[in-house]
Order: C-alpha cells, then sequence, then structure tokens
C-alpha cells in the first residue's frame, strides 16, 4: 500500500497552514476594501418590512433638517387645541349592556369619566425636570385621589412587556396603582405578565376570521383608508363581515404572576367606539369580556381608579415614524382623560442596522423630532422621555462587533431631545456603550441576535432606567 | 511579550478549539515533533513511550488552554484510577474488588456531580424539602469533564470485568485518559477499545491520510456552515424570541435546529477522528447519519454511539436489561422498557443539569417503549388504536382549543390517514408492498419525533438550573403556540425567498445526510485516493469555503408578522 510518512505530512501541515494565514491576510483586506452595499430599506414593499414608513432624506446637516421641519407645518389634523379635541372624541352612543359578562353594570358613561378625572388632573407640564432628570414625586403627586398613566411606547425591545414590567411594578409599588394598562383586543405576542385569548362563537382567534387588525406600524396591507388608530396605534374592527348578528366576540385576560402589582385591578375601560368602563371586583386578576355588534375597539385597558398604570405599547419592526398618522383627536382625548403624565419613547435600533453615515442619522433624528413634536402638542400634561436604542451587534469577520453609528445616533437623539426639551436616556450608555451587547449575551442578559434582551436582561434595563427617574 | 503570553496562558475568552486557527497552527508544531518521534526505522517500545509522553504533555496543554487550571482535576482523575485500576487487578477477592470498584466510580462521579449538579441538586433538594440553600461559589463546569470521566469509568469497570489489562505506566495511561482530539466532546472512548493502541507501532498509509483529511474536512465544514451559520443566521434568533417569528418560521427553526445540533456535534467528532487518525489512532464512529433511522431505537443506534454504547455496557445491562428488575427476574418485556427508560432518564441527565433534559430524556424513552409496544401489534390493533388516539385529540381540541392540541390533532389527523392505508392495505394482502414509501414515512415520523423533543434539548449554558427550566420550558411554550397557532400561509414563499441562503443550506445538508452510506463511502474513498497534491488544494478550497462563511455578513432581520 502507498505510504506517506510522517514528517511529510508536518511539511504539508506547516506548508498549509501558512499558506492559510497569508491568504487569510489577503481576504480580509480586500474585504475591509470592498465593504458590503448597505441598502436604504425599501419603503414600499407591500409583504413585509425592515422598518416602518422609514425614510432617507440627504440632508447635509442635522440643523439644515430641522429648519426644514420647523418651516413645514405639522399635521394638518393639529390646528385644534387638545381641550376642543376632546369633544370630537369618536361618538360613544351606544350602551355597555351588550359588551360586559363578569361585572358590576357600568352607569358612567364616558363623558363623567373624563370630567371627573380631569378635576383631578394637576397641569404638570414637561418642566418636571431637574437638570435633565425627572421630579418623579411632582409628576405623579395626585396618585392617590387619581389615576396617573405613563404610556411606554417602543420597538420589538419591549415587546412581551420587557423593560416596561420592572418600571411598572416600582412605580406602582411607590405611587399604588395596579392593572396592566392597555392591551389590544387581538394580542399577537405573548406577553410575560398577561395571558390573554380572544375566541368567536367559542373558536380560538386566528389570524383570519375575525376581528380585522388594522396597524400602523405594519406592511401597507395592514393599514386603513383613515387615521383612526387608537392610541395602541392598533384597531380591532368587527364589520359587516363578520357580524351575521350573533357573534361572541369573547376577550379573556389573566395574570401570569400572582402577588405582582399588576396582578390587581378593579376595573376595565374599553377604548374604542362604544367605550364603557368595566367595574370590576377588587383585587380582579383576571377579566372575560364579551362584545358584541360592529364596533372598533383600540385597547383594553385593566386599571384601578388610583394609582399610576403603565401601557406597554410595542411596536415591531418600528423606527417611531408613525405618530403623525394617528389621529390626533384620538390620541389627545386618550392622554387627556388618562391624565397621561410620562410618554417614553423607545425606538431607534431598526433603523441602526441601516445606517453608515451621519446624514443617515441626522436624518432619522430630524424626522422623529416631527413625531416628537406632535406628541408634545397632543400632550401638554405629560412630560416626554426619550430612550434611545440598546446596544446592538452583529457578527462581522466572525467577531461579534457594534454596529459603528450607535454612538452617532446616540448623541444625535440626546442633542435633540434637549432641542425639544425634552428627557433623554441613554440605554446605550447605560449598558456600558458599545461592546456592552456582547457581555450581556455571554451574561445570558440579551438574546443570541445581539439586539434583543432576555427577560433578565429586561428586567434589569428596567431596573437602571428606574434608578434613572429616581 | 505579549505573544508569548498568548500563546502559552489560558484565556477563558479563548479557548483552544478546532474552529480557530490557532488550533492548527498548534496542530502542525505538535505532529512536526510527533514526526521525528516516529520516523524512527525502528519503532521500539522506549519510542512508542515516548510518542504517547509527547502527546499527553501536548493534551495536557491543550487542556490547559481550554480549562485553565481544571488541568489539575483531570491530572487527579488520571493518577487516582490509575491506581484504582492497578489496586482492582491486584486485589484477588472479587468482592474485595468489587469494593474498590465502587470507591473508584463515587471518586469518579463524586468530581461529575461536585461540578455539574450541584446547582441541579441543590435547587431539587429545596423544591422536595421547601428550603432555601444556595450555593455560595460560582462553580465553573470544566470543560469536557462529562467525557473524561464517563471514560475513566469505563477504564476502571473493564479492569474488574478483566477486559481490558492495566495500564502499566501511568503515562501511558494519562495518554489515554486525555488524548486532546477527543478530551472535550468526545467520543468517549473505552478503554478496551484504545489501551491496545497504546502498544501498537504508527502507521499511516496514503490513503488512510486521504480518509482522515475527509473526516476533518468534512467536519470542519459541518461545524461552520451548517451548524454555526444557520445558528446565528437564524435559529438562535428564533430559539430566543419565538414570538418574533410565525408559525411556519418557528416550525422551520426548529427542524432545523435538529439539523445543527447533529452538524455541530458530529461536525466536531469528525475532526476528533480525523486528527486522532493522522497520528494514527482510531475512534470510533459517533454518528451513523442518525435521522435515516426508521424509530427511535434505531435513532439511539446511530446518535452519539459512544455514549449510547456506554449507557448500554455500564448503566443498562448493570441494571438488569431485559433479564432483571431492580435484581428479580421478571417479564422481559417490562424489565427491558423499565430499564431502558431508567437509562434514557440518565442519559437526557448527561446532557444537562436541569430538568428539561431530564424531560428530553425521559420523551425519547417513552418513544422507544411506545413505538417497540406498537410494532408488536397487528393491524387491527393499529388501526384501531390509531382511530381512539385521533378521535380522542379532536375531541380534546374541541373542548380546550389551544395551539398545543391544535397542532397534536393536525400530526395525530395525519397519522391516521397514513394508518388507513396501511390498515387497508393489511386487510387485502400480507405482502411487502413498496417498502421504499413505509421506510420514507417511518423516517419522516421518526425525524419529527427527535426534532419536537429538541424543544427540551436546548437551553443555555451559562443559567443556572432554576433559570435554564423556565427558560426551556418558557422557549418551548411559545414555539409550540406559534406553530400550533393559526398561520398565514402568505408569508411562507417571502419567507423563503428572504431566507434562501439559510433554507438552500438546510435543504442541501438534508440532503446530504441522507444519502445512501454506500455513495458516501464511494466519495470518501475516491477523495483519499487523489494525489497528495490535489487533497492539499481541497484542504485550501475547504478552508477558504469555512471562512468565507464565518466572516459573511449576517442575515438582516425581517419581520412577517406584526
Amino acid at each position: 500500500m502507498e505510504k506517506i510518512k510522517p514528517w511529510q505530512i508536518g511539511v504539508i501541515m506547516l506548508v498549509l497552514v501558512g499558506l492559510i494565514a497569508v491568504g487569510k491576510e489577503y481576504w480580509d483586506t480586500w474585504r475591509a476594501d470592498h465593504p458590503t452595499e448597505v441598502n436604504a430599506p425599501a419603503d414600499n414593499d407591500e409583504e413585509h418590512l425592515f422598518l416602518t414608513d422609514s425614510l432617507w432624506v440627504d440632508y447635509s446637516d442635522l440643523d439644515e433638517a430641522v429648519a426644514k421641519h420647523d418651516s413645514a407645518a405639522l399635521d394638518s389634523s393639529l390646528t385644534e387645541t387638545p381641550d376642543t379635541i376632546s369633544e370630537k372624541r369618536v361618538p360613544s352612543t351606544e350602551n355597555s349592556d351588550t359588551i360586559s359578562e363578569k361585572r358590576v353594570p357600568s352607569t358612567e358613561n364616558s363623558d363623567t369619566i373624563s370630567e371627573e378625572k380631569s378635576r383631578s388632573s394637576l397641569v404638570v407640564g414637561r418642566s418636571i425636570t431637574n437638570n435633565g432628570k425627572l421630579l418623579l414625586d411632582s409628576l405623579f403627586q395626585g396618585s392617590d385621589t387619581c389615576s396617573l398613566r405613563v404610556v411606554h411606547y417602543g420597538d420589538s425591545q419591549i415587546e412581551e412587556d420587557r423593560m416596561s414590567m420592572s418600571l411598572r411594578r416600582n412605580l406602582q409599588a411607590r405611587y399604588g396603582g395596579g392593572g396592566v394598562g392597555l392591551l389590544p383586543l387581538f394580542q399577537t405576542v405573548p406577553s410575560r405578565t398577561v395571558r390573554q385569548t380572544l375566541t368567536m362563537n367559542g373558536e380560538m382567534q386566528a389570524a383570519k376570521g375575525g376581528p380585522k387588525r388594522y396597524l400602523v406600524y405594519g406592511p401597507k396591507k395592514m393599514r386603513r383608508d383613515n387615521s383612526l388608530y387608537g392610541p395602541m396605534g392598533q384597531v380591532a374592527v368587527m364589520d359587516d363581515s363578520l357580524v351575521a348578528g350573533s357573534e361572541d366576540i369573547v376577550f379573556h385576560a389573566e395574570m401570569k404572576q400572582k402577588k405582582k402589582s399588576e396582578s390587581y385591578f378593579s376595573q376595565a375601560h374599553i377604548w374604542g367606539t362604544k367605550d364603557s368602563l368595566i367595574l370590576l371586583p377588587d383585587s380582579s386578576s383576571s377579566v372575560t369580556i364579551t362584545l358584541q355588534g360592529k364596533q372598533e375597539v383600540y385597547g383594553i385597558s385593566l386599571e384601578t381608579p388610583t394609582g399610576v398604570q403603565l401601557d406597554n405599547i410595542p411596536m415591531r419592526g418600528c423606527s417611531g415614524y408613525i405618530f403623525c398618522q394617528i389621529d390626533s383627536a384620538q390620541l389627545a382625548r386618550y392622554y387627556a382623560e388618562t391624565n397621561t403624565r410620562l410618554i417614553i419613547l423607545q425606538f431607534g435600533g431598526n433603523m441602526i442596522p441601516h445606517m453608515t453615515t451621519e446624514k443617515n442619522v441626522n436624518a432619522y433624528v430630524a424626522e422623529m423630532r416631527r413625531h416628537i413634536r406632535y406628541l408634545k402638542q397632543l400632550a401638554p400634561q405629560a412630560a416626554l422621555l426619550f430612550i434611545g436604542p440598546s446596544d446592538m451587534c452583529r457578527l462581522k469577520e466572525g467577531v461579534w462587533t457594534s454596529y459603528e453609528m450607535l454612538p452617532n445616533l446616540d448623541a444625535a437623539l440626546r442633542r435633540a431631545c434637549e432641542k425639544e426639551d425634552i428627557l433623554y436616556w441613554s440605554l446605550f450608555e447605560s449598558m456600558g456603550g458599545a461592546g456592552a451587547m456582547e457581555s450581556w449575551m455571554q451574561q445570558g442578559k440579551a438574546c443570541e441576535d445581539g439586539i434583543h434582551f432576555t427577560p433578565k436582561g429586561a428586567a434589569e434595563a428596567g431596573d437602571m432606567l428606574w434608578n434613572w427617574m429616581r | 511579550m505579549d505573544a508569548i503570553k498568548y500563546i502559552f496562558t489560558f484565556d477563558a475568552a479563548h479557548p483552544l478549539l478546532f474552529t480557530r486557527f490557532y488550533f492548527w497552527v498548534f496542530l502542525a508544531i505538535v505532529y512536526m515533533v510527533f514526526s521525528f518521534i516516529v520516523s524512527a526505522k525502528e519503532q521500539t517500545k522506549k519510542r512508542l513511550h515516548l510518542r504517547n509522553v509527547w502527546l499527553m504533555l501536548v493534551s495536557w496543554f491543550f487542556y490547559y488552554k481550554t480549562s485553565g487550571l481544571f488541568l489539575s482535576l483531570l491530572v487527579g482523575l488520571t493518577l487516582s484510577n490509575w491506581i484504582f485500576g492497578k489496586v482492582i487487578h491486584a486485589t484477588k477477592r472479587r468482592w474485595m474488588a468489587g469494593i474498590w470498584l465502587t470507591i473508584a466510580i463515587i471518586t469518579d462521579l463524586s468530581a461529575l456531580f461536585y461540578y455539574k449538579y450541584a446547582y441541579f441538586g441543590v435547587d431539587v433538594f429545596n423544591s422536595l424539602f421547601g428550603t432555601g440553600y444556595s450555593i455560595v461559589d460560582q462553580i465553573i463546569l470544566p470543560v469536557g469533564i462529562s467525557f473524561y470521566t464517563f471514560q475513566v469509568i469505563s477504564y476502571v469497570v473493564d479492569v474488574f470485568r478483566r477486559q481490558v489489562e492495566p495500564v502499566r505506566n501511568i503515562l501511558d495511561f494519562g495518554f489515554y485518559v486525555s488524548f486532546f482530539p477527543q478530551l472535550v466532546a468526545g467520543p468517549i472512548v473505552r478503554a478496551s477499545e484504545f489501551v491496545p493502541q497504546l502498544y501498537k507501532p504508527y502507521h499511516l498509509s496514503k490513503r488512510l491520510f486521504g480518509i482522515a483529511v475527509f473526516w476533518i474536512l468534512n467536519g470542519l465544514l459541518k461545524k461552520i456552515i451548517l451548524s454555526d451559520y444557520l445558528a446565528v443566521n437564524f435559529i438562535d434568533r428564533v430559539f430566543n424570541n419565538p414570538t418574533l417569528f410565525t408559525g411556519p418560521e418557528n416550525l422551520f427553526a426548529l427542524f432545523a435546529y435538529s439539523l445543527q445540533v447533529y452538524a455541530d456535534f458530529s461536525g466536531y467528532t469528525d475532526i476528533a477522528i480525523g486528527v486522532a487518525m493522522l497520528f494514527g489512532f482510531y475512534l470510533p464512529k459517533n454518528f451513523d447519519s442518525p435521522y435515516k433511522s426508521r424509530n427511535p431505537q434505531e435513532f439511539w443506534r446511530r446518535w452519539h454511539q459512544s455514549l449510547s454504547r456506554w449507557l448500554k455496557s455500564y448503566v443498562y445491562i448493570p441494571l438488569g436489561g431485559n433479564r432483571t428488575l431492580f435484581g428479580k427476574k421478571t417479564n422481559k418485556l417490562l424489565a427491558a422498557n423499565v430499564n431502558s427508560f431508567t437509562t434514557m432518564l440518565i442519559g437526557g441527565l448527561w446532557h444537562g443539569a436541569s430538568w428539561n433534559f431530564v424531560i428530553w430524556g425521559a420523551l425519547n424513552g417513552i418513544g422507544m417503549i411506545v413505538n417497540k409496544v406498537w410494532r408488536e401489534w397487528n393491524g387491527h390493533g393499529k388501526f384501531f388504536s390509531m382511530t381512539a388516539l385521533t378521535a380522542a385529540q379532536l375531541v380534546i381540541r374541541q373542548f380546550y382549543p389551544l395551539p398545543v392540541w391544535h397542532l397534536f390533532t393536525v400530526w395525530a389527523m395525519l397519522v391516521w390517514v397514513v394508518s388507513v392505508v396501511r390498515y387497508l392495505k393489511w386487510l387485502w394482502t400480507d405482502r411487502d408492498f413498496a417498502p421504499w414509501l413505509q421506510t420514507v414515512w417511518a423516517i419522516v415520523q421518526t425525524f419529527t419525533f427527535v426534532t419536537f423533543t429538541r424543544l427540551f434539548f436546548r437551553a443555555s449554558s451559562n443559567l443556572d438550573p432554576a433559570t435554564a427550566n423556565r427558560v426551556a420550558w418558557e422557549t418551548a411554550t411559545n414555539m409550540v403556540n406559534q406553530i400550533g397557532g393559526a398561520w398565514d400561509n402568505t408569508i411562507i414563499l417571502p419567507f423563503v425567498t428572504e431566507y434562501w441562503k439559510v433554507v438552500a443550506l438546510f435543504v442541501a445538508g438534508m440532503i446530504i445526510h441522507w444519502l445512501p452510506a454506500r455513495f458516501k463511502q464511494r466519495y470518501r474513498i475516491l477523495f483519499a485516493s487523489l494525489p497528495v497534491w490535489a487533497i492539499c488544494i481541497a484542504i485550501i478550497a475547504g478552508v477558504a469555503l469555512a471562512y468565507v462563511f464565518i466572516t459573511a455578513d449576517m442575515q438582516p432581520f425581517i419581520y412577517f408578522q406584526f
């Protein structure tokens, strides 16, 4: 049999190792000289999208971009003041008898609720800050007599109630209150706090065949032809296609974890074209609501009449460019009637993979400012807090590497928030800056996608936010 | 100075792994020295001993670079088991030798239990007795401990059973325990298979050299492309966050995970086998295309064969095999089933110290037993039991319309339809009809079953058992909910288009996996018969391909469900 001498194998190995080392150097150099093009996300994609309503505006610098937006009028619907808007609410004429099932009948209509709440509301404004920090006690003053609200909007980083859960529990421990706040009628993303089902005529609700679900942040096929998306940016519509006259749409929600603040609530507020407040026994931890007839549901809030409520509103794939597309009257009414004291916006992460230049960063921040101003006008009584993206990384040349533009975006967002006189919290810096995500992954605090937190990481990020707020 | 420090000191962030370039430099240098030792015209005992010592020393260096000062544990176990082997062999009275053997096994298992199962044990104790004990010090799991403790146990047991003579020289024994190719991830080499090789002179034909290179390249490409690339670009994301993905994506990820686990593990052992072969040592085959299995028993004969054989020899048979149960003679079927179920539970726990691995082992055990019983039934039994099961499933789903029941119902109905066809065939004729079709169906069923047990297999290694259990359970629940929930079929085509690389790699991987063994053997021999220069070019091409995948840009995140 043909033989090969061991020293020959040794030499072959050494030569090959040397050749491969040289080849690797060449390949690395070539790759560095020929980076992969990062395409701007398409905004006309019908089937799916990387981001919602993304747009790349080729501004040369941030100031130019901002100047352009300053001169542009805000959304034309924003000509009325919030006070007058509250009267222009979607009619709520039908009574709530057909809606309720397991509850004490509600005799109050939403007008009286709104009046009661507005009496107890305090004009706190967004200047409740001290050197860029919130004065929490001032912000939530009055929580012992009425319900005050925090609305936490964000992208997939806050799905499953991540981060919001820690913040809610901390706020409710300090200022009272219970319940999880707003839930969509039709939940497609499970939450860590709530187990939620929707059944129609006894069948488990599926993506098709039940109430139609429209999203302001989804792909175009999921949009509707008007801007009535409600405060969650999504609506469930029960219309002619559904109604044979006898459909029972049964919403059921129960808290997953006992003895936590969110598992004690005493009322369910349905926000929709048939607004109603359903009073429940004290310390309820589950609720079943039957809905019938044509209506639109923007969300169901599980809450208490006093203390602090926090809504977790995740918008998958969203860059944050959606607020101006939601009916201003609906938003203003929600913020006013719920005594919204704090609106948190947590966006930017979906843009990062597509940002390669400072121009991209500026364009994003400039557009985001437009939406911030919109919200400022609609919720004059609320403080606004923007949370920038976390550190994010991807495998580059086989090594986990943070996205290069993250520090730039973080800094640009901070500057923009200063100019808009709203608060900014840098999650990126709090985590430890560039490279932190990799160590979070190693510690089981972040998923192996280099982007999302695990429940453990989300709890830690939520606590970091709380500590910063305090 | 920094370079020297980098080469010779342990860095937890950069362990010495087969997929790192540094390993191959290390190997080339080790081999050069090795070639000088074995190149002598006459391979005397002294030379062979020198070869073994050299390989032991570099193996210890390798282990130090992988696990740091846990090297002392490896050395300690080597020393103690070498002494135990000698003592057991020298003890004339069987019962006395048995006591020595028990002490040896307890010593080995104590090390394993302390490092691997301490957290789990405390967790179980706390939940049983409502206590709140915790382990203050952080216990780090030494790399490969599950493999080398099993290896030394096999040695002392084989010595006790007189299947192997005790190794005379401690350095030779040290080499057997710590031979670096199989030290970290197997295969588990039994003493009776390896110890005789310690005294055989080096021999490697050109064809065997080619086969060795083939195994190395095969393993490297499997590990980097079918395991790492698929994992990073798709599978990890879904398992980490199932709710971000739709039902079809979750199902695809689950099947792709089956391929990934196989490619990862078998890729690593392929490299180990190839590297060992270059040094003239033969390690047992560890995987035999497991997803070709037609039933769960066969799967366990083809999957991680060295562990299956180990468990059979040192757990299943001592438990009583198919003869006795708890030391008493009983019904053969009962004994075999209970003992194999217990073996599977232990096998599950060997893979990881948390309940999800126990569940995984139990599911496999149940699968094996059900299949064994099922195969004994005639056509009537099979058809009517399947009909009853499907009907029950439909009723359950009607009253509890949960995704998990939906999923079971779909599967039960599919199996039922096939069982109707088989029943009709059975009534009509005894003849075997389209055996290949039956084989395909059996493979599909086994692969699907094995894949769904993997829902409980994946757990992050850096979590404590309680968290690992919770995370694994949540992942399994979320994935089942997504897969068993309503599907939006319109996303399937865009998904395939957007993730075409991932899908194509999965399909290609499965096709290669399912190629006939004889065909694979043929191209392996063809490769080995190539001239050396052609093999060298193949190596360079293979490494280049692997590197392209290592450095490839990541698949961007795409959402299909909102």
